[in-house]
């Protein structure tokens, strides 16, 4: 009996708050000319999140193809983990000065069921290929019914 | 003339795909955010023609006619829509057909019935059992007839995919 009631309560916590704890702090949506923005609403059923990465720098800028995703929970951004990482996304991306490009994040890549709340996605850039000069921007999306 | 010919589940079919996947995403610029393994091939167990179905999902359909030429370089023929809108569907192949392209835009109603019947029948191998037979009756009886062997399986297909999508929205 026990047993189940320590099950039930923590079901009722609900998986969300279970999640670890963001590596980062505040991330800027632009930097080194290079700006990152997602799509700021989606509804619960949607398949996925668009966003661009603009670079209005006059180098080009390298993305590395992934993203995280991590939700505000009370006030601390908790990373959503992912199920299957697709294996097909081996190259980074050339965004040359002057472009932009479109993607986006397809949210059953990820362990979470994507319920009403504020998100935030994490792209890595890079000036260089090849580099650990990389540099990281962030953008926010809300889930919402309405 | 295509021969219909349909073959039991092939342990390699996963591999298959995924390196056609690998070279497809180089060939159409990255842009595909998802490229799903689809189809028969994609249910294991599951007896099916030996034609690897993929389905990369883009953030904006139009950009795919700019990277065709990536595709006929990989040996694929363009199609257009090919019948369904919002589509752009390439083939590889000709008549010993290898793999078909389907391309839809993120949030597709088309891309979630693929998805949605892919994951119903990988759920229910009762059914997938059902579908297996029901192929390789028809690939029986219309081993050169492939409109056939297809508008056969149609009906189906339909009310199963009604099926499907019903329990993937609840399953989500």
């Amino acid at each position: 009996m026990r047993y189940f009631l320590l099950l039930a309560l923590l079901l009722l916590g609900g998986c969300q708050s279970g999640f670890a704890t963001s590596d980062y702090g505040s991330l800027p949506p632009t930097e080194n000319d290079v700006t990152f923005q997602a799509e700021s609403e989606i509804s619960p059923s949607e398949q996925g999140v668009r966003f661009y990465i603009i670079n209005a720098g006059e180098e080009p800028v390298f993305y590395d193809m992934g993203y995280e995703i991590e939700i505000e929970v009370d006030g601390t951004w908790k990373e959503i983990p992912f199920k299957d990482k697709p294996s097909f996304r081996k190259r980074d991306r050339k965004v040359n000065p002057g472009e932009s490009f479109e993607s986006a994040v397809l949210l059953e890549e990820l362990e979470a069921a994507f319920e009403e709340g504020i998100y935030r996605v994490i792209v890595t850039m890079a000036m260089e290929r090849d580099t650990e000069k990389e540099f990281m921007l962030a953008s926010e999306f809300e889930v919402t019914s309405s | 003339m295509r021969q219909v010919e349909v073959v039991t589940y092939k342990e390699t079919w996963p591999e298959e795909f995924e390196s056609e996947a690998l070279r497809i995403h180089e060939a159409l610029d990255q842009i595909p955010v998802y490229i799903h393994h689809i189809g028969s091939t994609s249910v294991p167990g599951l007896s099916a023609k030996p034609v690897i179905d993929l389905m990369p999902v883009v953030p904006k359909i139009d950009e795919v006619d700019t990277h065709s030429e990536g595709m006929q370089k990989l040996g694929y023929e363009a199609m257009g829509a090919y019948g369904i809108e919002g589509r752009r569907f390439f083939r590889k192949g000709g008549d010993r057909r290898t793999h078909h392209v389907h391309v839809f835009e993120l949030d597709s109603p088309a891309a979630e019935r693929h998805l949605a019947f892919r994951e119903y029948l990988r759920a229910h191998p009762d059914v997938a059992s059902a579908y297996g037979t029901l192929k390789r009756s028809l690939a029986e009886t219309y081993p050169e007839d492939m409109e056939s062997y297809i508008s056969g399986k149609e009906e189906w297909i339909r009310t199963t995919e009604e099926r499907a999508i019903r329990w993937y929205r609840e399953e989500r």
